[in-house]
C-alpha cells in the first residue's frame, strides 16, 4: 500500500513536470498613468502646416502597464507597455528612455520595453529635427518637450515597477464602430485619401474596416481592478486639425472608464492596424451626426459611448474567468524589412519639389509654415533615392514584439499598419484573441505600410513619400509574426 | 416609383460552357445522383442553356423589378440579387436621401459580384452564381440613385 501511494505521488509529480511549459508563474501587475501634457504653446504635429498650439483642451498622458512573472524571485519574463497621446514616439527617443529606465532600475532588461502611440494629431512634435520650421523664441522647443517626455515616462515606468503586486488578468472581445476605411476606389483604378464617395465615379472602400474591440482586464490582490488594456482599429484622429492640445477620443474613453470602473483604473488605448482607416465617415454622415445629436453627444463623445459599451459587455462576461497564472513569454526581435524601392520617376518628381519649395521658402520664410514639412517628407525620398546607389536592396529593421498572456497574443509593428494586414494576422494566428498594436516606435515621424491595391490606387498613405516599406515589407512582417506566435504556442 | 428595367446578362464563355455541360451531364447520367443532386444539375444546366440562347440572343438582357420608395427624410430601395455590399455602399453614398435601406432579395436571386470578386473566383462569383454581372450591377447601382435622386428632385 505504502508502495502504491510513492508510485502514486511519484506519477503525480512526473505529470506536473511533464505539464509545466503548459502552466504559467504568478503574475505580478504594476500600473501608473503620467501626465505628458507639454508647457504651452507648443508646436504639434500632424498635418503638412505649422500649427502653434496655446491651449490644452485635454491632458495627454502616458499609461504604463508592468507585467512580471518571478522564478526564485527573479524575474522570469517581464513586459513593460506604455500607451501613449502622441502621434508617433521616435525609435531613437525610445533608445534615450530605456538608458533612463536602465540607470534608475538597473537590474530590468530595457529590452522587453515598448511604447505605442495613439496616433493624436494635437500632441507635440518629438522627431528632433526637421519637422517643421519651428520658432526658436516663444514656443516650447522640441529637445525640451523629449527631455520632459523621457524624465515622465521613466518616472511612470519605475513607479509601475515599485508598486507591483500579485495579480489576475481576464480578456475580452467586443465590437465598435470607430473606424472608418478612408481609402475610396474610383472607376478609373485610381484612390483617394478621405476623399469624395458623392460621384458617379466612386466604386468602393479601397480596404477593410476591422470593428473588434479587444480588452484586457488587471486586477490586483486584492481584486480591484487597476488597469485595462483596450485596442481599438481606429487612429486617434477626430479632431486631427486643431491648433490646440488634444488627447482625442481617448479622453473622454478614459473619464467615462474611469466613472464607471473607478477613478485610478489606468487606461492603455492600443491602435490596432489603422493604417487606412479613421474615425470620419465617408458616406451617410448625416444620418450618423442626427442620431449623435438626438443623443446630445459630440463626435468624440460618441466615439467613447461605443468603445466604452463595448469594453463594459466585455467586463460583464468575463470578470469571472480571472486568470493569475497566465502562460506568459515576451519575444524581442529585429526584423529586417525591404525598403519600397524609390523609381527614377519618384526621384525626380521629389527632387523637383524640394527644389521649388526651397526656392519659395527663401523668398518668403512665411512660406515655411505651409512647405517646408512637405519639402522635408519629399527631401527624405530624395535622400531614399540617393542611397538606393550603393545599397541596392535597402533593409529596415523594425523591432518586433510578440508576446503570450494566457490565451492572447499582443504583436507590435512601428507603421501605420493598413487593416488588411493586421486581418491577415489575427486570421492565421494561433492564440485565441491577438491584439495587434501599431505605431509602437517610428523611423523619423512615422510611415504607413500599404497593400498592393492601395499602391496601385495612389493617392497620400500610398506614394512613395508615405511608406517606406511597401507591401512586399507587410507581406514578410505578416508572415514573421504569425511565425512568431505559432511558436509561442508550440508546446 | 416601381420600374422594371434591362439588366446585360454575365455572358458565358465557350470555357465555362463545356465545364458546365460536362458537370450537369456527370450526374445527370447516373440514376442515383440525377435524383439527389437535382439542384446541382439545374445549377449547371443554366448555364449550358445561357450559352446557347447566346448564339442567337448576342446581348441578352436579365428583366428586374426595382422600387424605389421616399418615407420623409429616408429612402427604401429594392433588388432581387443577393448583391455584394460594394454596389450597396454606392447606393448609399450617392443617394440624395439623409438615410438609405437597402433591401436584397426581393425577387429570385443569385449572387450580383464585383469585378474583384469575379477576378477572385469561387462560388458567388462564378458565372454558375451570376445571371448578371458587375456591368450590370453598375447599371442597376446608376438606375437605382437616379430613380431615388428623383424623389428629392423637389
Amino acid at each position: 500500500m505504502a508502495f502504491a501511494k510513492k508510485y502514486f505521488i511519484a506519477f503525480f509529480l512526473w505529470i506536473v513536470l511533464l505539464c509545466q511549459p503548459l502552466l504559467g508563474s504568478q503574475i505580478y501587475i504594476g500600473a501608473q498613468s503620467v501626465d505628458i501634457t507639454p508647457e504651452l504653446p507648443i508646436a504639434v504635429t500632424g498635418q503638412f502646416h505649422l500649427r502653434i498650439a496655446e491651449e490644452a483642451e485635454t491632458p495627454l498622458t502616458a499609461n504604463v502597464l508592468v507585467l512580471e512573472t518571478k522564478t526564485d524571485n527573479q524575474t522570469e519574463e517581464l513586459a513593460v507597455m506604455v500607451s501613449c497621446d502622441v502621434l508617433y514616439i521616435p525609435t531613437d527617443l525610445i533608445q534615450q528612455l530605456r538608458v533612463s529606465v536602465k540607470q534608475r532600475l538597473p537590474g530590468m532588461d530595457v529590452s522587453k520595453i515598448f511604447l505605442n502611440a495613439t496616433h493624436t494629431h494635437t500632441a507635440p512634435v518629438l522627431a528632433e529635427e526637421g519637422e517643421y520650421w519651428i520658432p526658436k523664441e516663444g514656443v516650447t522647443q522640441v529637445n525640451q518637450y523629449r527631455k520632459f517626455f523621457v524624465e515622465r515616462i521613466t518616472n511612470g515606468i519605475v513607479n509601475a515597477w515599485n508598486s507591483r503586486e500579485e495579480g489576475s488578468v481576464a480578456w475580452g472581445l467586443s465590437y465598435a464602430v470607430a473606424g472608418y476605411n478612408r481609402r475610396i476606389s474610383y472607376s478609373d483604378g485610381t484612390s483617394g485619401m478621405s476623399s469624395k464617395t458623392k460621384l458617379r465615379e466612386f466604386r468602393k472602400l479601397e480596404g477593410s474596416e476591422d470593428h473588434d474591440i479587444n480588452s484586457l482586464f488587471f486586477w490586483n490582490k486584492s481584486g480591484k481592478l487597476i488597469s485595462m488594456v483596450i485596442g481599438v482599429a481606429s487612429p486617434s484622429q477626430e479632431v486631427g486639425g486643431r491648433h490646440a492640445v488634444n488627447a482625442d477620443y481617448w479622453h473622454p474613453v478614459r473619464e467615462g472608464i474611469r466613472e464607471k470602473f473607478g477613478e485610478e483604473v489606468c487606461v492603455l488605448g492600443w491602435i490596432a492596424a489603422a493604417g487606412d482607416l479613421m474615425p470620419h465617415l465617408r458616406y451617410r454622415k448625416a444620418a450618423d451626426d442626427r442620431m449623435r445629436e438626438l443623443r446630445n453627444l459630440s463626435r468624440m463623445e460618441e466615439l467613447a459611448r461605443r468603445i466604452i459599451l463595448a469594453v463594459e459587455e466585455s467586463y460583464d462576461a468575463v470578470k469571472t474567468e480571472k486568470e493569475a497564472t497566465p502562460v506568459f513569454k515576451h519575444h524581442v526581435e529585429m526584423l529586417p524589412l525591404p525598403e519600397r524601392w524609390v523609381t527614377e520617376r519618384d526621384y525626380l518628381d521629389a527632387n523637383a519639389f524640394v527644389m521649388d519649395a526651397k526656392k519659395q521658402i527663401a523668398d518668403d520664410p512665411k512660406a515655411s509654415d505651409r512647405l517646408y514639412r512637405r519639402m522635408k517628407w519629399q527631401e527624405a525620398t530624395v535622400k531614399r533615392y540617393q542611397k538606393q546607389k550603393d545599397h541596392p536592396n535597402p533593409m529596415y529593421d523594425m523591432e518586433l514584439h510578440v508576446i503570450r498572456l494566457g490565451d492572447i497574443a499582443i504583436c507590435t509593428n512601428e507603421f501605420e499598419l493598413f487593416s488588411d494586414f493586421g486581418i491577415r494576422i489575427m486570421a492565421r494566428s494561433k492564440a485565441l484573441q491577438t491584439f495587434v498594436v501599431q505605431l509602437t516606435g517610428s523611423p523619423d515621424w512615422g510611415s504607413y505600410l500599404p497593400t498592393t491595391k492601395a499602391v496601385h490606387g495612389g493617392a497620400y498613405s500610398a506614394v512613395i513619400h508615405s511608406t517606406l516599406i511597401g507591401p512586399e515589407g507587410g507581406q514578410v512582417l505578416v508572415d514573421r509574426t504569425v511565425d512568431l506566435i505559432e511558436g509561442l504556442w508550440a508546446d | 416609383i416601381v420600374q422594371d428595367i434591362d439588366l446585360p446578362m454575365r455572358m458565358v464563355t465557350h470555357e465555362e460552357y463545356h465545364h458546365s455541360k460536362k458537370m450537369r451531364d456527370e450526374d445527370l447520367n447516373d440514376k442515383v445522383r440525377a435524383v439527389e443532386f437535382s439542384r446541382r444539375i439545374a445549377f449547371y444546366d443554366e448555364v449550358v442553356k445561357r450559352f446557347e440562347t447566346q448564339q442567337s440572343v448576342p446581348n441578352p438582357m436579365y428583366p428586374v423589378e426595382i422600387h424605389a420608395l421616399r418615407l420623409g427624410d429616408v429612402v427604401i430601395c429594392t433588388n432581387p440579387f443577393e448583391m455584394f455590399t460594394d454596389f450597396g455602399i454606392q447606393i448609399k453614398a450617392r443617394s440624395e436621401a439623409m438615410q438609405t435601406f437597402i433591401l436584397q432579395l426581393v425577387g429570385p436571386g443569385t449572387y450580383l459580384a464585383t469585378e474583384e470578386a469575379l477576378k477572385g473566383g469561387h462560388y458567388s462569383a462564378i458565372v454558375e452564381s451570376n445571371r448578371v454581372g458587375p456591368e450590370g450591377g453598375q447599371v442597376l447601382v446608376d438606375h437605382t440613385v437616379k430613380m431615388i435622386n428623383e424623389l428629392w428632385s423637389d
